[in-house]
């Protein structure tokens, strides 16, 4: 049955059809001549567009729903997809080229925003340029493409997808491995091919070999044959390695502001839940970035951390202040920093003593006392320490973890700062209330967050060291061959 | 609080003779607001800033003094007692009051000195008193500070917390910027036309916090009027990077990319709340304003007019049908994918909108109608 939007369709390829002649004729004429779009045209194909994203508003595509309605929309003839983005003027721009988009189905469509966005989202336009050097634009378009359609379905059938690209250049990659792997993959297969065709070359320039697409079409960028190129500002059919062109043509913008843009689409789009490919993707972006580390808030620290009195001749002697020669006194920062470890927690040794290293170096240029305090349920075990080698190894009591012990320890101390690493887990109220000094968890990588509900300070992540565990998981076992389904958890 | 009822609290808590404490972040107008209120009252201003003061320089340095006493013979003899200087900030306030004027004594960054000085304050502040000085009838107090970790910002002012005594002694008044008042109070200002637009098309970025980076407060935005203005007329020797930059050194880096290619684009204003609320129906000029419009404007206009339709429906219940009818009119006008875009923005973020407009047989009718074009 034909939908409205199919009859929509239907009369706007008519229309393309009628700009593309158009445009052909008055190039007979003039070979300068450009491409008009009529206005009415536009605005019918963005309805058409408004259409395909109003699709995606639902339920777990809402995220690309979201994130293309703060991205400008424009027509170009010029691009060898169905759609392209860069980015112009603070905000990502997605171009459409009719003539090859209209021949898709609505969820092929669908697909192919989707895929535009994901290439954003993965930072491909930042990461592209740094293997641009070493790499074909073949390759890296390729590698780009396999990273992004493994995880949609409805592709429009010249999608370069996995299969495809183990088909095509007899390779045996696996999915879902990062773009860098495919991009190797991929361009040790490109080198052997074009190898055999120098050799091919040599015996016979004429008879040149049609499965190789990119030597083809290399060629033509060149000024080759005429017949594919016949025309540069109309781009008919797919091409894949002059898919992202468009990238270059983004306005000069460094790449960290650009990320943070990134980060703002992203952060905007998100809402309700999304798909789970897409978490771990956003994930990943953010992790890249890190949070300020905990080290320098303990560096801002320091500088507000008070103790004991030192003498100066820079102020007058407050209560003789007519005898010059009694000195007078200013206040000195001598910090008692308590660092609490808590060793119930799933902090690696490691993970520590690289931690309190930092530490060290951080207080070295005050006139400190470091005090390390072992605590699960309750203290274990406070030392004194000068250097990194006074660490003691820790000993293997490892029971509940109780806050409250370490804080009634610094109450009673004279504390200035107290560094507290832990993985967060343990009671939800103090039983006791700092006084008189600050607080700063470390919440080791592990961890998630705090389980006080009121941290009296700062809370800061130990940066991410990833433990990799490769022991097979239930949801790694793949269901249902390469779709999106095996990407979503395991409903048992 | 918005600075309009931050002024008035304070107001309020000065006239009862105890000391407002205005917490905010920087940037926001506290200083401003101290201006304010002394030159509304003609009261003159005295500022003592906490993070310039030493142990012991509010209080005096002292020296002795000998007077001349008796002992118990009752014979005259010399006796000594230790007299403190008065701080030059002091002495301002009694030469100020000794003509008869009303003083407000603005105490700044009251958290941002060390303990020692904010106990000699407090003295101040407490017992209107300090070594010897005392405090004349006139003078009334004013403190500010920025928020600090203990009260739920993060650690990014070098603050000293005050202990639970002497958080006591004030009136707390936290003040945060209203994107409305800056804009009224930025054209009575002669801020750039430009930067006006600029905020009241992302009012967000009037205050904002970013992440490792410059955060953006109405002051940077005052300082982004002027440079603008020199870049303006001196286009041809400043290059956009330059401008840029500067604008970077304001705002940092993802607003000044925003404000930069914004004051290139030469957009006109967005449709605003009053555009659409103004009248008994939706203006007919709307029609046209919204097919002109690019979809990233219509969704940021259509989120600031939500904004302030969620604030004014909690506050008059009674027109609320005429609201809602009206807000259906505008977002039929919209494109389709928006349209349905912003009715689950309501749903999620609106709850007084939604509330609504879920009596409203034509908000339901035209979010299932937008469905049909896609399925038959």
């Amino acid at each position: 049955m034909e939908t409205f939007f199919d009859n929509q369709v239907q009369e706007l390829i008519e229309k393309t059809d009628i700009i593309f002649k158009t445009y052909l004729k008055a190039k007979r004429n003039d070979a300068q001549a450009k491409v008009t779009i009529p206005k009415s045209f536009t605005k019918e194909f963005f309805s058409l567009v408004d259409q395909v994203s109003l699709s995606l508003m639902e339920d777990k595509d809402n995220f690309y729903g979201y994130f293309l309605m703060q991205m400008s929309r424009e027509i170009r003839f010029d691009i060898s997809s169905p759609t392209a983005v860069n980015f112009k003027g603070a905000k990502y721009v997605l171009h459409f080229n009719p003539i090859i988009f209209l021949n898709l189905n609505l969820k092929q469509m669908e697909s192919t925003i989707k895929h535009e966005i994901l290439h954003i989202v993965s930072l491909h336009l930042i990461r592209a340029k740094e293997f641009q050097a070493d790499y074909s634009t073949l390759a890296i378009n390729m590698a780009m493409n396999v990273v992004v359609n493994t995880y949609l379905d409805h592709l429009p059938p010249y999608a370069v997808t996995l299969e495809w690209v183990n088909l095509k250049y007899s390779l045996k990659l696996l999915p879902f491995k990062p773009f860098e792997y495919y991009l190797e993959g991929i361009q040790t297969a490109l080198d052997l091919l074009e190898a055999d065709e120098d050799a091919a070359d040599e015996r016979d320039t004429d008879d040149s070999d049609d499965t190789d697409d990119s030597k083809d079409k290399t060629g033509t960028a060149n000024g080759g044959t005429p017949d594919r190129d016949q025309d540069e500002t109309i781009e008919t059919e797919y091409h894949p390695e002059k898919a992202h062109d468009l990238w270059e043509d983004s306005s000069d913008i460094d790449e960290k502001t650009l990320q943070k843009f990134t980060e703002k689409f992203i952060s905007h789009a998100q809402k309700g839940s999304i798909p789970n490919y897409l978490e771990s993707m956003i994930s990943s972006l953010k992790n890249s970035r890190g949070e300020l580390p905990w080290n320098l808030y303990l560096k801002k620290l320091m500088g507000t951390v008070e103790s004991h009195k030192k003498k100066t001749i820079t102020r007058r002697n407050r209560r003789q202040p007519d005898r010059l020669d009694l000195r007078g006194q200013l206040r000195s920062h001598k910090a008692n920093i308590v660092v609490a470890l808590d060793i119930s927690g799933s902090i690696s040794d490691q993970e520590f003593h690289q931690a309190i290293k930092e530490v060290l170096d951080i207080v070295k240029n005050y006139n400190h006392e470091l005090t390390i305090v072992e605590c699960d349920s309750e203290i274990r075990r406070v030392y004194n320490v000068k250097s990194a080698k006074d660490i003691n190894d820790r000993i293997n009591i490892r029971g509940g973890t109780r806050f409250t012990p370490v804080f009634e320890y610094a109450n009673h101390h004279k504390v200035n700062l107290l560094v507290y690493f832990t993985d967060g887990k343990g009671e939800d109220k103090l039983l006791t209330i700092p006084k008189g000094y600050k607080t700063l968890w470390v919440i080791s990588g592990r961890g998630d967050k705090l389980s006080l509900k009121e941290a009296y300070g700062a809370v800061k992540k130990l940066k991410n060291i990833v433990a990799n565990d490769d022991s097979l998981n239930i949801n790694d076992v793949k269901r249902d061959g390469f779709s999106m389904n095996d990407q979503e958890g395991m409903h048992v | 609080m918005n600075f309009a009822d931050t002024l008035k609290s304070v107001d309020l808590v000065l006239s009862t003779g105890e000391v407002p404490l205005i917490v905010g972040e920087s940037g926001i107008g506290k200083t401003a607001l101290a201006k304010e209120i002394a030159q509304q009252n003609h009261w003159s201003l005295i500022v003592i800033n906490g993070n310039l003061l030493k142990e012991g320089e509010i209080g005096g340095l002292p020296t002795i003094e000998s007077y001349v006493g008796v002992n118990d013979k009752e014979a005259q003899v010399e006796k000594k007692a230790t007299v403190y200087a008065v701080h030059h900030k002091l002495r301002e306030i009694d030469e100020e009051t000794s003509q008869g004027k009303i003083v407000l004594l603005f105490i700044d960054e009251i958290n941002r000195c060390e303990h020692t000085v904010q106990q000699e304050l407090m003295n101040l502040v407490l017992n209107r008193e300090i070594n010897g000085y005392k405090l004349p009838e006139g003078v009334k107090i004013l403190a500010a500070m920025n928020p600090s970790s203990k009260y739920g910002s993060d650690f990014d002012y070098q603050v000293v917390d005050m202990d639970a005594a002497q958080e006591n002694r004030f009136v707390w008044l936290s003040m945060e910027p209203d994107y409305h008042q800056w804009l009224d109070w930025a054209i009575d200002a002669g801020i750039e036309q430009k930067v006006i637009e600029f905020i009241s098309t992302f009012p967000d970025y009037l205050h904002k916090i970013n992440e490792d980076d410059l955060r953006a407060t109405p002051r940077s935005y005052e300082r982004i009027s002027s440079s603008y203005k020199m870049y303006q007329e001196k286009k041809s020797s400043i290059p956009r990077s330059v401008f840029l930059n500067v604008v970077k050194g304001n705002v940092g880096r993802l607003i000044a990319e925003e404000l930069v290619s914004f004051v290139e684009a030469d957009h006109r204003s967005l449709i605003a709340y009053q555009d659409v609320f103004s009248e008994n129906s939706l203006p007919e000029s709307i029609r046209d304003k919204v097919k002109n419009e690019s979809h990233t404007r219509l969704y940021l206009s259509a989120k600031n007019i939500l904004k302030d339709l969620e604030a004014t429906i909690l506050y008059d219940r009674e027109d609320s049908k005429f609201y809602i009818e009206t807000l259906i009119e505008f977002l039929n006008l919209y494109p389709v994918d928006l349209k349905i875009g912003l009715m689950k923005d309501i749903k999620n973020s609106y709850p007084e909108v939604y509330k609504h407009a879920l009596e409203n047989e034509a908000f339901i009718a035209s979010y299932f109608e937008a469905y049909r074009l896609i399925r038959s």
